[in-house]
C-alpha cells in the first residue's frame, strides 16, 4: 500500500505540482481537465449510451411537449409527471458508470486534497499536533515526547487524555521548513512529516498505521510500530485563488472537469 | 437551401451550462465550509455530476415551463374571449379526424371489402358513410391535397401539377414552392458569409381551413398532408411533407455506390459513385449540398469505410461510428455530418442497404433527408415540432416524396427493399399520427399515408400478368413473390383506419378519403410527338430528338408544346418570352388541339389513348388561370404522359410501352380515378368532391366558409 501510494503521489503530485511557482490553477485545471477527459472516456465506455441518449431525447421532447400543448393543462401536467419517471430512469442509467468511476475517483480526490485542502504551517501562527496511541496511557507511566527540527518551536508540554490515549502539543513555525517531528516512547521513536511556508505541496495531515486508513491517509508511507495509531497535525484549510477569488479546491475541481467533459463529450461521441 | 450551423456558441452554452451545471451540484453536495478531513465524503460521483447536466436542469426546465403554462392560462382564455374570436362557441364537434389515404382506389376498396378484407372500412361504410370522392383537374396529390386544404378549384390555388413552366425560360421550376439563396454575401477571398437568410415561398395560394379555424382559436395537429412545405405559421401544429427537399435541395437524390458501372448521373432521380479498394475493404465519399460558404465550390464529401464480411453482409464507419450492415436490412437513420467550415456544420440523415456483395459489391444510399432533429430548413410549424417529434419518437423520413420509387425504377434496389423501405416510412408515419390523436384533444387531426399511392406506383404491373414491364423485371413474368402486394397495402391500411377508430368518439368526426384512385400505366404518350407530328411543334435545324427541358424546341416555329404530366401550353405572344400565338388567336387554336387530341387513338392497339382534353376556361375559374395548361389532357386507363414527355423532351414516336417498374398511375381523366371517402357520420351527397372537405370542416366548428371556396358542406343542404 504505501509504494501503491508513493506512486499516486508521486504522478498525481506532479501533475498538481505543474507551474505552481506562477499559479496553483495550472496544475489544477491540468489535473481537473484531465479527469474530466478520463471520466468522459470511462463513462462512454460502461454507460448504455444508446439508452441513455434515448431517454435523453425524450426528456427533451417531454419539456417540448410542454410548449406544443401549453393550452392544454392536463398535458402539461401529463408532460412533468413523464419528465420526473424520465428522470428516475436517467438517474438509473448513470449507476453502472458510477460504480465504475467512483473508486479511481474517490482515490485521485484523496491525494488532490493532499495537495490542495491544507496549507503548511503559516510562519508566527501555532498550530496542535497530536498522537493517538493505540491504547488508553497508564497514570503513571512513561509519555511520549516530541523533538521538533529546526524552525519549528514546540510551545507546550504535551497534553494527555488518558482515556482515549492521545496526547498533543501546541507548535509554531518561525520558518520555512520541510522536515520531521520526532516522537521519542518507550525506547521506539516515531517520525511525522511538518512543513512551514508556502502553500500547495503535498502535505501529510495524518500518518497512520492500519492499511485501511493508509487509503485515505496518502500523504506519507505507514507508521512502523503498532503502539501509535497515527500522528496528525491540523493544517490550515487551504482554499485556491483565481482573479481574487478564493474557493475551495473541490469547486474549481468539479467546475472544470465537469467543463472539460461538456466540451469534449462531441468529440468522444459520448453522450450524458 | 442550406443552413449554415455555426458551432461556436454551442460551445460557449455548453461551458455555461456544464459550469452552472457543476456548481449546482457542488452547492447541493455537503461540502463543510473548512476543508473537511474527508473530502471524497461529499463527493457523489461524475455520473451525478453528468446526471445533474441533465435530468436537473430538465427538472428546473420543466417546473418553469409547467409553471409559466399554468399562469399563463387564464390570461390565454380570457385574451381568446376579449379578442372576439368565435372559438368554440359554435362548434357542433370535438375534434375532426382526417385519415388520407394517397391514391387509394375505390374499385380495389370495394373489391377488397366485398371480400371481407377490410373490416374496419367496411365498418364505417356500414354505421356511417362511404362514397367514391371526385377529385380534381388533373387528379395529382399536389393539386388534389391543395384543393382539399383550401376547398376551392386549382385556379383559385394556383397549383396544376408538380411543375410549372417558367414563361422566361420555359424550363421546368417547382410549382409549390420556391427556395432563394440570401441576396446579399460578404465576401471574403473564398469564402462568402450570407447577410440574411434564405427565403422559402409557398407558392399555394388561397388559405387552409385550419388556418381559418385556427385564427378562430381552434387548434389543428397537421401531419404530412401534401403541399406544407414551407410550413405555414398558424395556430396548430404542423410536419411538412410533398415537395419538402432532401438536403441537396432536390426531390430526392439517392446515392449508388459500387465497384461496376460508370458512374454519374441515373436516368431519374440519383447518382452512381465509385467504391474503391481501400486495403481489405472499400471506401467511398457521400456527396453533399455545396458548401454554402463557398462560391462554386464543388459538393462537402463525407467519407466511409466498408467492410464486407460475406453473405451480403459488412460494416460501415461513417462519421465515426460503425454499423453493421446485415443481408436485406436497412442500416437505422444515420446522421450525416458535412463540415462547411471549422465549426460550421450542415446535418442530415440516411439509411444505407448493402444491394450486393459478389462478385461486386454496392450499397445503396437513401436521399440525405433533412434531419428533423436538427432541421437545416424549416419543415414544422412551430420549427421546435419537428424536433420534439424526432426527440420523442426517434430519427424519420422528412423528404417529401419519401419512398425511393426511383432507386427501383433503375434497379438500384429490388422490390423487397422498396417495400421495407415504404412500411418503415410508413410506421413512422403511424407513430406521429398516433402521438397527434393522443396528445389532440380537440380540433383537427390530419395526417395523410404516402405507401398507398408509392406502393400502387410499383406494383400495381402484379395485378396485370401482362403488363409491359415485366418485360423488364429481373424476376421474369412468372414473378408470384408480389401479386398480393397491393391486397396486402389495402389491409395494412385498414389496420390504420382499425387504431385510429379507437381515438372516435361521439364528439369526433372522422373522415378517411383519398385523393385519387388509381389505373395501370401500360402506355406512354409523348405528346410533344404528336404535337411536331401534327405541325404545332418544331425543332431547331439539327437538333437531336430526345433533349431533356424542351431545349432542341425553335421557339420561333412552335405553337404548343408539352412537359409535365398532364398539360399542354400554347406559346402564347406576349405571355412567353418567345410566345407566336397572337393572343386572339390562342381560344381558337386551344379548341383546335383539344378537339384532335380528344378521342386519341392508339393504333397499334386500336385502343383509346385519351378520352378527354378541356381547355383549360371549361374547367377552371379563378385568379390564378394564366399559370394553368392551356388545355389538360385526360388519359384514357393504361395510359399517361410519357416519361419522355414528362422530362420536356421530344421524340419520334407518340406511343410507348412504359417498361418501369413505376407501372400505376393516376393521371389520367379525372372520371377514371375518384377517390374515397368514408365518415362515421351519414352525409346526404350523391357527388361529394374533395373540395367540399375544407367547407364542411368549418361547418362542423360552427363557421360560414368564405364565399370563395367552391366545396360545398357535405352536412348542409347543398348551395343553390
Amino acid at each position: 500500500m504505501d509504494f501503491f501510494n508513493l506512486v499516486l503521489r508521486t504522478v498525481i503530485g506532479g501533475i498538481c505540482g505543474l507551474g505552481i511557482g506562477l499559479h496553483p490553477m495550472i496544475g489544477m485545471t491540468l489535473i481537473s481537465s484531465l479527469t474530466g477527459i478520463g471520466m468522459l472516456w470511462v463513462f462512454g465506455r460502461t454507460s448504455n449510451q444508446d439508452a441513455i441518449a434515448t431517454t435523453k431525447k425524450r426528456l427533451q421532447a417531454y419539456l417540448l411537449e410542454m410548449r406544443l400543448f401549453g393550452d392544454d393543462i392536463g398535458l402539461v401536467f401529463s408532460a412533468q409527471r413523464k419528465l420526473i419517471f424520465g428522470n428516475v430512469r436517467y438517474i438509473g442509467l448513470m449507476m453502472k458508470p458510477m460504480i465504475f468511476l467512483t473508486a479511481p475517483l474517490l482515490l485521485l480526490l484523496i491525494h488532490m486534497d493532499a495537495f490542495y485542502g491544507a496549507t503548511p504551517l503559516v510562519i508566527g501562527e501555532p498550530a496542535v499536533v497530536t498522537l493517538q496511541a493505540s491504547g488508553r496511557f497508564g497514570t503513571n507511566a512513561a509519555v511520549p515526547e516530541l523533538e521538533a527540527p529546526a524552525g519549528i518551536r514546540v510551545e507546550t508540554p504535551g497534553v494527555r487524555v488518558i482515556e482515549s490515549g492521545q496526547m498533543s502539543w501546541r507548535i509554531r513555525a518561525e520558518q520555512p521548513v520541510e522536515g520531521d517531528l520526532k516522537f521519542r516512547w518507550g525506547g521506539k521513536e516515531w517520525t511525522k512529516s511538518v512543513a512551514s511556508g508556502d502553500p500547495f505541496r503535498n502535505l501529510s495531515i495524518r500518518r497512520v498505521t492500519g492499511l485501511w486508513d493508509s487509503l485515505l491517509n496518502v500523504g506519507e508511507d505507514r507508521l512502523a510500530q503498532d503502539e501509535v495509531d497515527w500522528i496528525e497535525i491540523r493544517y490550515p484549510a487551504a482554499e485556491v485563488p483565481l482573479a481574487g477569488l478564493k474557493l475551495h479546491w473541490l469547486i474549481w475541481f468539479f467546475v472544470i472537469s465537469m467543463v472539460a467533459a461538456y466540451a469534449l463529450k462531441g468529440y468522444f461521441g459520448v453522450t450524458f | 437551401m442550406k443552413k449554415a450551423v455555426g458551432n461556436g456558441g454551442r460551445l460557449i452554452a455548453r461551458l455555461v451550462v456544464g459550469g452552472i451545471a457543476a456548481l449546482t451540484l457542488f452547492f447541493l453536495v455537503d461540502i463543510p465550509s473548512a476543508p473537511p478531513p474527508e473530502p471524497y465524503l461529499a463527493y457523489v460521483g461524475p455520473g451525478a455530476g453528468f446526471a445533474f447536466l441533465g435530468s436537473f436542469m430538465s427538472l428546473l426546465a420543466a417546473f418553469l415551463v409547467g409553471a409559466a403554462s399554468i399562469l399563463a392560462w387564464p390570461v390565454r382564455v380570457l385574451w381568446r374571449t376579449l379578442s372576439g374570436k368565435k372559438g368554440w362557441k359554435d362548434a357542433k364537434v370535438r375534434k375532426v379526424i382526417f385519415l388520407g389515404l394517397d391514391g387509394y382506389d375505390p374499385e380495389l376498396a370495394e373489391r377488397y371489402m366485398g371480400e371481407g378484407k377490410l373490416p374496419n372500412l367496411a365498418g364505417l361504410r356500414d354505421s356511417g358513410t362511404y362514397s367514391r370522392l371526385r377529385t380534381t383537374y388533373p387528379p395529382l396529390s399536389p393539386v388534389a391535397w391543395s384543393t382539399f386544404a383550401t376547398g376551392v378549384n386549382p385556379a383559385k390555388h394556383s397549383l396544376y401539377d408538380f411543375l410549372n413552366r417558367s414563361m422566361k425560360t420555359y424550363l421546368p421550376e417547382l410549382s409549390s414552392s420556391r427556395v432563394r439563396e440570401p441576396a446579399r454575401f460578404l465576401r471574403l477571398g473564398k469564402w462568402r458569409f450570407p447577410l440574411g437568410k434564405a427565403s422559402i415561398d409557398m407558392r399555394r395560394k388561397s388559405k387552409t381551413f385550419w388556418s381559418i379555424l385556427g385564427d378562430e382559436g381552434i387548434d389543428s395537429s397537421i401531419l404530412r398532408v401534401p403541399i406544407t412545405f414551407p410550413p405555414e405559421k398558424f395556430n396548430g401544429r404542423m410536419l411538412s411533407a410533398m415537395c419538402t427537399p432532401d438536403l441537396l435541395g432536390t426531390q430526392g437524390t439517392f446515392q449508388q455506390f459500387t465497384t461496376v458501372g460508370e458512374g454519374g448521373q441515373f436516368d431519374e432521380a440519383g447518382q452512381q459513385r465509385p467504391l474503391t479498394r481501400n486495403g481489405k475493404g472499400f471506401k467511398g465519399a457521400i456527396e453533399g449540398p455545396p458548401n454554402p460558404l463557398k462560391d462554386e465550390s464543388g459538393p462537402m464529401i463525407v467519407a466511409f469505410t466498408l467492410q464486407v464480411n460475406g453473405a451480403g453482409s459488412g460494416k460501415l464507419a461513417v462519421n465515426g461510428s460503425s454499423y453493421d450492415l446485415k443481408p436485406g436490412e436497412y442500416t437505422p437513420w444515420i446522421r450525416l455530418t458535412f463540415r462547411a467550415a471549422p465549426g460550421v456544420k450542415v446535418e442530415g440523415i440516411a439509411r444505407f442497404l448493402l444491394t450486393e456483395t459478389s462478385p461486386n459489391v454496392s450499397l445503396y444510399v437513401t436521399p440525405i433527408n433533412i434531419d428533423p432533429e436538427k432541421p437545416a430548413l424549416p419543415i414544422s410549424h412551430p420549427t421546435y415540432y419537428a424536433t420534439y417529434l424526432a426527440k420523442l419518437l426517434g430519427a424519420y423520413s422528412t423528404l417529401g416524396l419519401a419512398e425511393d420509387t426511383w432507386a427501383l425504377n433503375e434497379r438500384v434496389i429490388d422490390e423487397q427493399a422498396f417495400l421495407d423501405q415504404a412500411y418503415s416510412i410508413c410506421g413512422e408515419r403511424e407513430a406521429m399520427f398516433d402521438n397527434a390523436l393522443d396528445k389532440t384533444k380537440k380540433g383537427i387531426v390530419a395526417c395523410v399515408f404516402d405507401t398507398s399511392d408509392r406502393v400502387q406506383h410499383m406494383f400495381f404491373r402484379y395485378l396485370e400478368p401482362d403488363h409491359p414491364a415485366h418485360r423488364n423485371n429481373p424476376h421474369g413474368n412468372g414473378a408470384t413473390q408480389y401479386e398480393n402486394v397491393i391486397e396486402d397495402l389495402y389491409q395494412r391500411m385498414d389496420t390504420i383506419v382499425g387504431k385510429a377508430l379507437k381515438h372516435v368518439d361521439k364528439d369526433t368526426v372522422f373522415f378517411v378519403l383519398s385523393d385519387h384512385g388509381f389505373k395501370s400505366f401500360r402506355r406512354g404518350i409523348n405528346l410533344n410527338a404528336w404535337l411536331l407530328q401534327n405541325g404545332y411543334l418544331a425543332l431547331k435545324d439539327g437538333a437531336d430528338l430526345g433533349t431533356p427541358y424542351l431545349k432542341g424546341v425553335d421557339w420561333s416555329r412552335t405553337r404548343a408544346y408539352t412537359f409535365g404530366l398532364t398539360g399542354v401550353y400554347l406559346n402564347q405572344e406576349g405571355r412567353e418570352a418567345q410566345g407566336i400565338v397572337a393572343k386572339g388567336d390562342a381560344a381558337a387554336l386551344k379548341r383546335e388541339i383539344s378537339d384532335k387530341l380528344s378521342g386519341l387513338r392508339d393504333d397499334e392497339l386500336d385502343q383509346l389513348a385519351i378520352q378527354q382534353a378541356w381547355p383549360k376556361e371549361t374547367i377552371y375559374h379563378g385568379p390564378y388561370m394564366d399559370v394553368a395548361p392551356d388545355i389538360v389532357i385526360g388519359y384514357a386507363n393504361g395510359y399517361r404522359s410519357s416519361w419522355d414527355a414528362a422530362l420536356g423532351k421530344v421524340t419520334a414516336e407518340v406511343f410507348q410501352d412504359n417498361l418501369k417498374a413505376w407501372s400505376g398511375d393516376h393521371c389520367v381523366d379525372p372520371a377514371l380515378v375518384p377517390g374515397v371517402i368514408f365518415c362515421n357520420r351519414k352525409f346526404d351527397s350523391d357527388n361529394p368532391g374533395i373540395e367540399d372537405l375544407a367547407p364542411t370542416t368549418l361547418g362542423l366548428f360552427g363557421q360560414k366558409p368564405p364565399a370563395y371556396m367552391d366545396g360545398n358542406d357535405l352536412f348542409a343542404a347543398p348551395k343553390t
